[in-house]
């Protein structure tokens, strides 16, 4: 019982979310990724981002739309209105062409983060 | 008895009021609390519809930090674009202008006039007035559409422009006046401004159904 207690609090002390800079810096390439999986809409994009990241990336909902709306001021992403079956409008988005190549710019440079993180971690040096 | 529907519009009218978003951006955020309370109802059998729209609204947050949130964003480009319009407005009221009636009588190398100097007079007020209007929706949010007032700016805008191009190519004094022409390109900036305004203001319509 004590040990499933310790595994706990520490599982819960790693699983700390992620800080809030590094969520707003992913925000682009997250959507894109996201977007480039086909067209969705702001609620399911939030979903997405939740089931993608574990709930470890925390996106406020008010916090998305202004995200998507720079993207498509951008030309990144485009989006059109649509009714639902329900009768509901919706924006859904798309990426543009534009989008895309910012997608690929933007995977580069994660990896690049990603794998220079990685080969100084297993340096030994941290 | 509640009725989701109302306490809906009832939440948009309070976000509407307290915040400073358009129509448009609303409509997507309805969107939003719509499919919450879905959720709700839907992880939660037990809960009743006034307690799933409550929780709901707090997932979504308080309109004014909705506000904050879009404010981060960034500036409409509607809004850069009035607001570069009404700097050139200023600029000509500092830069020499052309006023038809004192150009044989004074010459300009006599005496040029400032756009301020003319800004009192009367028959520019129809001119003025304008965009004396659209002053205010630079820093807050105002309940106009503004088509009718983007249709008088594009008109004095271009007819003025049209004005300045023929004494150009005539080889008229205007072409050495830049007052004159900041002011006239003033009118049409602030016209397409309240042109993108009006299409991003505007409540959303969607051209068909999903099937």
């Amino acid at each position: 019982m004590y040990f499933v207690v310790c595994v706990t609090e520490v599982g819960d002390r790693m699983k700390k979310p992620v800080y809030k800079e590094l969520v707003a810096a992913s925000s682009r390439p997250m959507v894109l990724s996201i977007l480039a999986g086909g067209e969705s809409y702001g609620y399911e994009i939030l979903n997405k981002v939740r089931l993608l990241s574990g709930g470890e990336l925390e996106w406020s909902d008010g916090m998305l739309y202004p995200v998507l709306h720079r993207l498509e001021r951008d030309g990144l992403i485009a989006g059109r209105w649509e009714l639902t079956e329900a009768g509901r409008r919706r924006k859904y988005y798309r990426l543009t062409v534009r989008g895309k190549r910012r997608l690929a710019t933007d995977r580069e440079s994660w990896r690049a983060v990603y794998g220079a993180l990685e080969l100084s971690w297993g340096s030994g040096r941290v | 008895m509640f009725e989701l529907e109302s306490e809906l519009r009832n939440w948009r009218t309070r976000v509407e009021r307290e915040s400073s978003l358009s129509p448009r951006e609303l409509d997507e955020l309805e969107d939003h609390l719509r499919a919450l309370v879905d959720l709700e109802l839907e992880l939660d059998g037990s809960l009743a519809p006034p307690e799933a729209l409550a929780i709901a609204r707090e997932t979504l947050g308080e309109p004014s930090a909705l506000s904050r949130e879009f404010a981060r964003a960034g500036q409409p480009r509607w809004k850069l674009l009035l607001a570069g319009a009404w700097a050139l407005y200023a600029a000509s009221l500092l830069l020499p202008v052309f006023r038809l009636e004192l150009l044989p009588a004074w010459g300009l190398d006599a005496w040029m006039p400032r756009g301020y100097e003319l800004l009192a007079d009367g028959a520019l007020l129809p001119f003025n007035l304008p965009m004396l209007l659209v002053l205010p929706l630079i820093w807050r949010k105002r309940r106009l559409k503004g088509t009718w007032l983007a249709g008088i700016l594009g008109v004095i805008g271009a007819s003025t422009l049209g004005v300045g191009v023929a004494d150009a190519l005539k080889g008229g004094d205007i072409m050495l006046l830049p007052g004159f022409w900041a002011w006239s390109a003033s009118f049409v900036v602030a016209s397409v401004a309240l042109w993108l305004r009006r299409r991003g203001w505007a409540s959303a319509r969607p051209k068909k159904s999903l099937a």
